[in-house]
């Protein structure tokens, strides 16, 4: 019996102290990096927020960098906000995406996505890292092998998982009724029944909103368009907690609501083309001229 | 809790700790942390369905004491339906309730009358098909005098909960299983190293084969009118890896496990997709299910006696009462009518027991009349899991309609095939290691084991480097849900 632990405990040691060891030293350099992280100097203005957020390309807006990344819950977007905002004092404003999807639950599965876990793993508290790693829905292998990759990545790559930048989804899409059925389904109804509210991501948002103030930035959201289809069938508790949420911390909003023509431009009901996002991204450069 | 989860990681050691250095005193100790541990272990999914287990086991274990001390067999026979009637009864209440509803509700509507009645929203207690039919063989087995019955109720629960096979199998026979727990278990140090490398492999099955291969599955056949002939064919290959990866890779973790504890299970599953002809699959394939119809449903109808009539008859009921088993679809029901079908030309042309022994037993390779064989005996299962994976009979006639249309001529084409290459590169040298080691086991039992260790460890290292790089999405065990 001896014998036994003592061989199992000693080959387990083995791979157990090489990756406690090697998530040490990517836990220290990511950390360090992020610390670290400098944009260019001219950048006033930071977009943020998920896939929705992606579109704006931040080449054709001037003083401005996208950092929005898919999938990206607002319990992610605060951790890099905050090492971004403290390593790059000249940013003025901060264009947060947001929307109805925004607080629904069917956000928190991508908090504990091992595949997006891995892109911030390593710049979150230790807690935090704990947390997740302990968490019953994490698959653990997954978290391992891709937070160890994009770990190194950060390291030796300029192009940081964390930081994310402008991009289109869906392009070659055609919008279709059941296209926009099937998206209201997964984002707002969980088998027939509508979904509750994210409390991490809500709570988050609320850290996101009190970091702008303490740190005297300006903080506007930013709300992309949706397919009148879409929109008409989202519940309604969605929409009443989001205007609550955006009256009560007094927040401006810049709505893209009505600009786009739906079918042309809103391939799944929800995410924008090319296309749209070139018009979108117009309206917000002159916006942004407007108010520097 | 998951075997491949953090839970079990951590719920595991401790267990083994606990068991070997403080609870092993005596045996009845030893069977007592045994049954307390396996209902942390079963009500870790849910508390409440520890009230099931735990009746089913009074039952059987006073159904057995009935037995013992009644000689009137009409009174017998009433002890064994009450057995066979509880257990029977929780498994039609909790998974068959729905579907029978529905089913007369729509039968009725055909012939114009409207039922209008209530589906319960019931939840699936994990495992239950599997422990109410160790439970009935146990009664079955007191009641055919085959197994004295038990006084020690301790002994008796820790069979029924034993955790390692209780929500996936193997159903373990009262025959097998219980007089374990009548000897206290000491160490043994080739077998725990066995169990270990058992782990390994079947969380190997689990993560790197099954969770792989689901993920393109599911993404086929949950849009299977967007993709063509060809893709829906891969589709199912892939699910054919994938529920052979996630029931055999946990039935090794299983047993495996058991062994740690100083117990030996049954094996479930013998390199099913090397074999020759569909009976020999049979033979391979889930076999503590199979063996169990065979036993107390095949051959007390007759089996393959009597007149081709009942051949036919007792074929077809247990190929069908075995799908049904597996859950509450007509599907189910079709995937074995359809083995029932293959089945049947074997055993009407006494062809059944033609390939015994293990495929090229002794060489490397086989031959071509062994390979062709195998080849259809695969194409044949491929098709039948077809059933057994659609949503219902439309999806899996759909499925197969574009199958054997033009575009099965077409190149595969699908969400995330680049990525499925490298699925599809290790699910083949996984077959080359499943083929090298068909003669043992499980796949690698003996490899390496006359090497020196650091090779030997080498490969560990390389097995578990493989689980963590190559490792799926995440999926429940398939046969949870049965």
């Amino acid at each position: 019996m001896k014998k036994f632990l003592v061989k199992v405990v000693l080959y387990t040691l083995l791979p157990v102290v090489l990756f406690l060891f090697t998530s040490v030293v990517l836990s220290l350099s990511n950390k360090d990096i992020a610390k670290n992280y400098k944009l260019n100097k001219d950048i006033e203005n930071i977009i943020i927020g998920d896939s929705r957020t992606q579109i704006f390309q931040d080449k054709k807006i001037k003083k401005t960098k996208n950092i929005a990344l898919g999938s990206e819950s607002y319990y992610y977007s605060y951790y890099k906000l905050k090492y971004i905002i403290n390593n790059n004092r000249q940013i003025k404003t901060v264009f947060l995406g947001s929307s109805y999807h925004s607080f629904s639950d069917y956000f928190d599965q991508y908090i504990y996505e091992s595949d997006v876990i891995s892109n911030y793993f390593y710049i979150l508290p230790l807690l935090d890292q704990l947390s997740l790693f302990f968490n019953p829905e994490t698959n653990l292998c997954k978290l391992i092998k891709n937070s160890v990759i994009k770990g190194f990545n950060n390291i030796f790559s300029i192009e940081k998982s964390y930081i994310g930048k402008s991009y289109i989804h869906n392009t070659n899409k055609e919008v279709s009724e059941k296209s926009i059925k099937d998206r209201i389904n997964f984002v707002y109804l969980n088998k027939s029944k509508v979904r509750e509210f994210s409390k991490l991501n809500k709570d988050y948002f609320n850290k996101i909103v009190n970091l702008c103030k303490d740190e005297n930035i300006n903080l506007i959201l930013l709300k992309t368009p949706t397919h009148s289809l879409h929109n008409a069938l989202i519940p309604e508790k969605f929409k009443i907690e989001y205007r609550e949420i955006v009256t009560i911390n007094g927040l401006k909003v810049i709505s893209f609501d009505g600009l786009l023509n739906d079918c042309m431009f809103l391939p799944d009901g929800d995410h924008i083309n090319k296309i749209g996002a070139e018009i979108l991204t117009a309206k917000l450069a002159k916006y942004i001229n407007l108010i520097q | 809790m998951l075997f491949n989860s953090i839970d079990f990681a951590l719920f595991l050691p401790i267990v083994f700790v606990l068991y070997w250095f403080v609870f092993n005193k005596n045996l009845k100790l030893q069977n007592l942390f045994i049954v307390v541990v396996s209902y942390i272990f079963y009500g870790w999914w849910d508390w409440r369905f520890l009230s099931l287990i735990l009746f089913s086991s009074f039952v059987d274990y006073f159904v057995g004491l009935g037995l013992m001390k009644q000689e009137n067999l009409t009174k017998r026979r009433i002890l064994l339906l009450t057995s066979i009637l509880v257990n029977l009864g929780f498994l039609g209440f909790f998974k068959y309730y729905n579907f029978f509803l529905d089913n007369f509700i729509s039968a009725f509507s055909f012939f114009g009358t409207e039922i209008k009645a209530n589906s319960l929203n019931v939840i699936l207690p994990v495992g239950i098909s599997f422990y109410t039919f160790q439970t009935m063989s146990y009664s079955i087995d007191v009641f055919k005098k085959k197994l004295e019955p038990t006084k020690d109720f301790i002994a008796f629960c820790a069979f029924v909960s034993f955790f390692p096979q209780l929500v996936a199998g193997p159903i373990e026979r009262a025959t097998h299983l219980l007089p374990q727990f009548y000897i206290k278990r000491t160490f043994d140090y080739s077998k725990a190293v066995d169990g270990m490398r058992q782990i390994l492999w079947g969380l190997f099955k689990k993560i790197v084969i099954a969770d792989n291969c689901a993920d393109y599955a599911n993404t086929i056949f949950n849009n299977s009118v967007d993709y063509s002939g060809s893709t829906l064919v891969l589709g199912a290959i892939f699910f054919t890896f994938q529920i052979y990866g996630d029931f055999s890779g946990y039935s090794d973790i299983a047993i495996g496990t058991s062994r740690l504890f100083g117990f030996d299970l049954m094996r479930n599953f013998n390199f099913p997709y090397f074999s020759r002809d569909i009976a020999e699959f049979w033979r391979r394939w889930h076999i503590s299910l199979s063996t169990w119809f065979r036993d107390y449903v095949y051959i007390p109808l007759g089996g393959s006696r009597g007149s081709t009539w009942m051949k036919v008859r007792n074929t077809f009921i247990i190929f069908v009462v075995s799908g049904f088993w597996h859950g509450a679809n007509w599907t189910f029901i079709v995937w074995g009518a359809l083995n029932a079908i293959y089945f049947l030309p074997l055993l009407l042309t006494n062809n059944n027991r033609n390939n015994l022994g293990t495929v090229a037993q002794g060489k490397i390779l086989p031959s071509f009349r062994e390979l062709s064989l195998m080849l259809l005996t695969f194409g044949l299962t491929v098709f039948a899991w077809i059933f057994f994976r659609a949503e219902n009979i439309v999806h899996a006639v759909s499925y197969i309609s574009e199958i054997l249309s033009p575009s099965l001529f077409t190149i595969p084409k699908f969400t995330g095939m680049g990525n499925a290459l490298t699925t599809i590169i290790v699910t083949v040298i996984f077959v080359f290691i499943e083929w090298q080691g068909r003669e043992e086991q499980y796949a690698i039992a003996h490899l390496g084991v006359n090497w020196n260790r650091s090779l030997r460890f080498a490969i560990y290292y390389a097995i578990i480097f493989a689980i963590f790089w190559f490792g799926g999405s995440e999926q429940q065990f398939i046969y949870f849900q049965f």
